[in-house]
């Protein structure tokens, strides 16, 4: 996909979009429609930055949910402090305390 | 940019945080460059954390995708250029490494001979100095014997000087030799003894000059011996004439105002002038 073959990303979408859309459909607050246009941005911004990723430096789950979340505009909240007995989960970092979102 | 290379341990509170993509962009990268050295154990760290992700956030079944996502995402790249890669910063493998550490060692055993080198040049150049000195007093102190020599040796065939050969008078002086040089134009007198006994405690040798009820006090013998072969010298008054008379004696060393308080005479004898003429 770096080497710019679209059919490379079509695959990526078909095969990562069951696991991310409903990520970026809870951090879109639920709405569907703006969970779709999230996940069209995801996929835009992984086509575009593709040639900067080296499979070696990470997994690329946690590569592009890293974007998900540069996406949503939520990089600036609030991050997991540490290690420790009172780390918040991560569902509440990533939807809130309360686990907002569409309750899938 | 200066960076430094972390160890495990610096990233280990990173690693969750990282596997999920909640990780900063600078800590994120400080784990890319770790994994890229090889480390197998946070590598194997992050999988983990990734497992238990997807049972976490992730939903455990696949969810529903809108199915005309993958064309929306293909038209929308359409006019989307991708970013080139920045130059990687690429860091010594272990073996570079290693190799640079052999270097380095290298480097520092080197400087250490080197200085062991320079210690070991120190101590000989100061051995050496030390034998230069040992050497030089040598070689002046042979200098001066020679210049003794050579004066003595000027004098006993200088016509000038009167030499004059004594024996000891008595039986407790009966041994006793003596050389009387006696050099009118320095105004200077040697004397070597041989045979002398030693002076009892208290008691001096003592040298006369003139004769006896008007004799003059040259001088005590011992304190006078400049050599080990028993020549004193003595100076000589200036308007001293030959012939004149010299005597040796023993005696207290509270009683060196007159001869005539002697204990014992060594010898006494008249010194004329040499009978040789001028060159």
């Amino acid at each position: 996909m770096s080497g710019g073959d679209r059919e490379a990303l079509r695959s990526l979408v078909q095969s990562c979009s069951p696991w991310l859309y409903p990520v970026a459909r809870r951090l879109a607050g639920g709405d569907a429609e703006a969970g779709e246009l999230l996940a069209v941005r995801l996929f835009v911004e992984v086509w575009r930055l593709s040639p900067c990723y080296d499979h070696n430096l990470g997994p690329p789950m946690a590569w592009m949910l890293l974007l998900l979340r540069q996406e949503a505009g939520v990089v600036d909240k609030a991050a997991p402090t540490g290690g420790g007995s009172e780390r918040r989960s991560l569902v509440s970092v990533w939807f809130g305390e309360g686990g907002n979102g569409d309750g899938d | 940019m200066a960076m430094e290379i972390d160890r495990c341990r610096d990233l280990e509170e990173h690693l969750e945080e990282y596997a999920v993509g909640l990780a900063d962009h600078s800590v994120g990268m400080r784990i890319q460059v770790h994994l890229a050295e090889g480390c197998s154990h946070c590598a194997q760290r992050i999988e983990e954390r990734m497992v238990r992700f997807h049972t976490d956030v992730l939903a455990e079944e696949p969810g529903f995708v809108p199915e005309d996502l993958g064309e929306k995402v293909l038209a929308a790249i359409a006019s989307c250029p991708q970013e080139q890669p920045e130059p990687v910063i690429v860091y010594p493998e272990s073996n570079e490494r290693r190799l640079l550490w052999i270097l380095l060692a290298l480097a520092v055993a080197m400087v250490a001979a080197v200085a062991w080198w320079a210690s070991a040049q120190r101590v000989e150049l100061a051995a050496a100095q030390r034998q230069a000195r040992i050497f030089e007093q040598a070689t002046s102190r042979n200098a001066e014997q020679t210049e003794v020599l050579q004066s003595m040796l000027s004098r006993l065939t200088d016509p000038r000087v009167a030499i004059v050969d004594l024996h000891g008078s008595g039986e407790s002086f009966a041994a006793v030799r003596a050389r009387v040089m006696c050099d009118l134009q320095r105004a200077e007198l040697t004397l070597r003894v041989l045979s002398l006994p030693p002076p009892e405690e208290g008691q001096v040798y003592s040298l006369w000059l003139g004769e006896r009820g008007n004799e003059r006090l040259l001088g005590s013998l011992l304190p006078q011996i400049v050599d080990r072969s028993g020549t004193s010298k003595f100076r000589l008054p200036k308007d001293l004439v030959m012939p004149f008379r010299l005597s040796l004696s023993r005696q207290a060393r509270s009683s060196m105002a007159t001869i005539a308080m002697a204990d014992e005479v060594v010898f006494s004898s008249t010194l004329a002038a040499p009978a040789r003429s001028l060159p």
